[in-house]
């Protein structure tokens, strides 16, 4: 097991090598000079020719590249911002934890709101609150986020007058915008949610379960939601990854000081090292989930075997059969 | 000696789409304790509709069952719960019957654990006795299904239908899926386990080798319908009805020279939905005449204890008597 989690996070490296390369690849082709925007447009060009050599920006692009991974690997250094000068390691980690929050919150709402619709839904196929849950389910999936939070803002904020329209300070901030990024995570998780167990419920060890005795809800919950897991949990995984990259829209209607909206103010400034250090940490968390998951697969289901463990198991077994 | 279990006029319609489906229509058996009744028929006959319906794992559209002379067709769902301990089922595929996120012992003890057998330790002597009875090494307590083969999977099946001593088993197609040395094993065990724990098999299957090896009685179904209902020796001796006959023909014969009757059925089964009335097996039937697309044949017993549903059965059957060297 650790054997194979350590092989894991070897084998992420060169994922965010990959990551890191093509970024820097994007930003270095993309319009627009870091230089001439730091010092306005009316600024002599003696000026901006010094900024771009004093900001290493004149150097070959492989020389450039080279520069940014050694000081990742030797110092830990992801450069400093060209706009405030500050270490971009410590600019990423104010934002990181208000980003993690936020995820939390989106990760809580939407498995409350998806996943007992989407077991009632099943278990009660074609009623009438499948068909309603269904019916809400596609209607929040083609909502896009934007406007969904902008509709949250008129009503709870503005006619209401019940919850905060921006900003982060307290519980009361969360709400609004967990609902927005909820929603349509809860509709997609709905959906899984139904197929997968509809895809157990009609299994022949569902209807062993109910010849034994077994209570009604104890058979749904037990023998059939157990085995409709593995979807779910690879839904869940996928939400909460793209969670932790943070939100990007939505951290901009709602004004939440997180990555998504550091990565989008970066990427107006034409902050590089920003932009750059904010894409790594999302790949890296983005890894650390993927495996989580993986590693939860071989938990909830014995037919997966982790790697290095399944050698020991099939010696065993051997053993036995002998 | 009294039935275990009666079933009168048992029927099950599901409303489709395309109109009311007839599944098991009127049929009526009884079981006496310590045997077996066999149910056979092709495809979609109903004889699995029949087994689910007698365990109220459907409910039935009409008809009555009872179980040791007590009326178990409208029960309330604890009274359900606790039949749960007295009649069990077994599954065609152990596969797909044992769930796969749980290890040989756990599933085994499940029925115990819901019925409060008893402490955690007597649960477990109770789970390795029913596997010594079964004939599963206590080393796979911790296997899970997929790690089996298909025979030990079964026998995790049957020793966790009998862990609580249930005296009616209905076995649903219980060897269909196994290799035919395995199904051997397995047939041999269910025989074993009859005498010795006094159990009541309901054994349903399409195959008739099967069938004729471990019943004393034998019901043949078409379509919902019960058309035949004899000794399992009688059967194969003297079967009556035209289907009966059909079906017997078709069983393989080890002999290069013999086995040149053979009755080929033309013509596709007949739809079960929305029947008008007429025997069911009329458009397939060599002699069917017109009474028999316009009339419901009775089910009826031709000779002691020997019934059948068929109009022409004594002329049928007389036709072959005289052909008879």
């Amino acid at each position: 097991m650790i054997n194979y989690i350590l092989k894991r996070i070897g084998m992420m490296i060169p994922v965010l090598m990959g990551v890191s390369l093509l970024v820097f690849t994007l930003l270095h082709f993309a319009p627009g000079d870091p230089a001439r925007i730091m010092l306005g447009d009316d600024a002599p060009v003696e000026a901006i020719e010094a900024k771009r050599e004093e900001l290493g920006l004149k150097d070959p692009f492989i020389t450039q590249y080279v520069r940014y991974v050694t000081n990742i690997v030797t110092k830990g250094d992801f450069g400093n911002s060209f706009k405030s000068g500050q270490p971009v390691a410590k600019l990423i980690m104010e934002r990181y934890p208000t980003t993690l929050k936020m995820a939390g919150a989106c990760l809580v709402m939407m498995i409350v709101m998806g996943l007992p619709i989407g077991i009632v839904s099943a278990v009660k196929q074609y009623s009438l609150i499948d068909n309603l849950a269904v019916t809400i389910g596609l209607v929040a999936v083609s909502m896009p986020n934007f406007w969904l939070g902008m509709v949250l803002i008129i009503l709870f904020s503005v006619k209401l007058r019940l919850l905060p329209a921006s900003g982060f300070y307290g519980w009361k901030y969360w709400i609004l915008p967990a609902m927005t990024v909820g929603f349509s995570n809860a509709a997609g998780l709905l959906r899984t949610t139904r197929s997968s167990m509809l895809e157990c419920i009609r299994q022949d060890y569902v209807v062993t379960a109910r010849a034994k005795g077994q209570k009604e809800s104890y058979v749904i919950l037990h023998h059939v939601l157990r085995n409709a897991l593995l979807p779910i949990f690879t839904v869940v995984g996928i939400s909460f990854g793209i969670m932790l990259g943070g939100a990007i829209v939505t951290e901009q209607i709602f004004s939440i000081p997180g990555i998504g909206k550091l990565m989008i103010d970066s990427i107006n400034s034409r902050d590089y090292p920003v932009v750059q250090g904010a894409v790594l940490l999302v790949a890296f968390s983005f890894s650390i989930i993927n495996l989580s998951v993986d590693i939860l697969y071989s938990l909830i289901d014995p037919r997966i075997k982790i790697q290095g463990k399944k050698k020991e198991r099939k010696e065993e077994h051997k053993e036995v059969e002998a | 000696m009294e039935p275990v279990l009666e079933v009168r006029n048992l029927k099950k319609y599901f409303d489709t789409p395309g109109g009311r489906l007839h599944a098991v229509d009127d049929v009526s058996f009884s079981v006496k304790k310590k045997q077996t009744l066999g149910i056979v028929g092709e495809s979609g006959c109903g004889k699995s509709t029949v087994g689910r319906l007698v365990l109220h794992l459907l409910d039935h559209t009409g008809g009555e069952i009872f179980y040791n002379g007590e009326n178990i067709s409208k029960i309330s769902s604890k009274r359900r719960y606790e039949l749960c301990s007295q009649m069990q089922m077994i599954f065609q595929d152990p596969m797909s019957s044992l769930d796969p996120r749980m290890t040989v012992f756990q599933t085994i003890a499940e029925p115990l654990v819901i019925f409060k057998y008893g402490s955690k330790d007597k649960i477990a002597s109770r789970v390795y006795e029913i596997m010594d009875t079964v004939g599963i090494a206590r080393r796979l307590r911790d296997s899970y299904p997929h790690e089996l083969d298909g025979g030990r999977r079964q026998r995790v099946g049957i020793a966790r239908a009998l862990v609580l001593c249930p005296q009616v088993i209905i076995c649903d197609e219980p060897v269909s899926a196994l290799d035919v040395s395995i199904q051997a094993q397995i047939l041999n065990l269910m025989q074993d386990l009859q005498a010795h724990m006094e159990l009541t098999y309901l054994f349903i299957t399409h195959d008739l080798s099967v069938v004729r090896y471990i019943s004393h009685e034998i019901m043949v179904m078409y379509l919902g319908k019960v058309v035949e209902h004899c000794e399992a020796k009688e059967l194969f001796r003297f079967p009556l009805h035209p289907y009966t006959k059909a079906l017997l023909s078709a069983v393989p014969v080890p002999d290069v020279d013999g086995n040149k009757g053979r009755i080929l059925l033309k013509g596709e089964i007949t739809s079960p939905i929305d029947r008008a009335p007429g025997c069911r097996f009329a458009a397939r039937c060599v002699h069917a005449k017109e009474k028999c697309f316009k009339e419901n044949p009775r089910y009826r017993e031709i000779q002691n204890g020997h019934r059948a549903a068929c109009h022409y059965v004594e002329e049928i059957n007389h036709m072959k008597e005289e052909e008879k060297p």
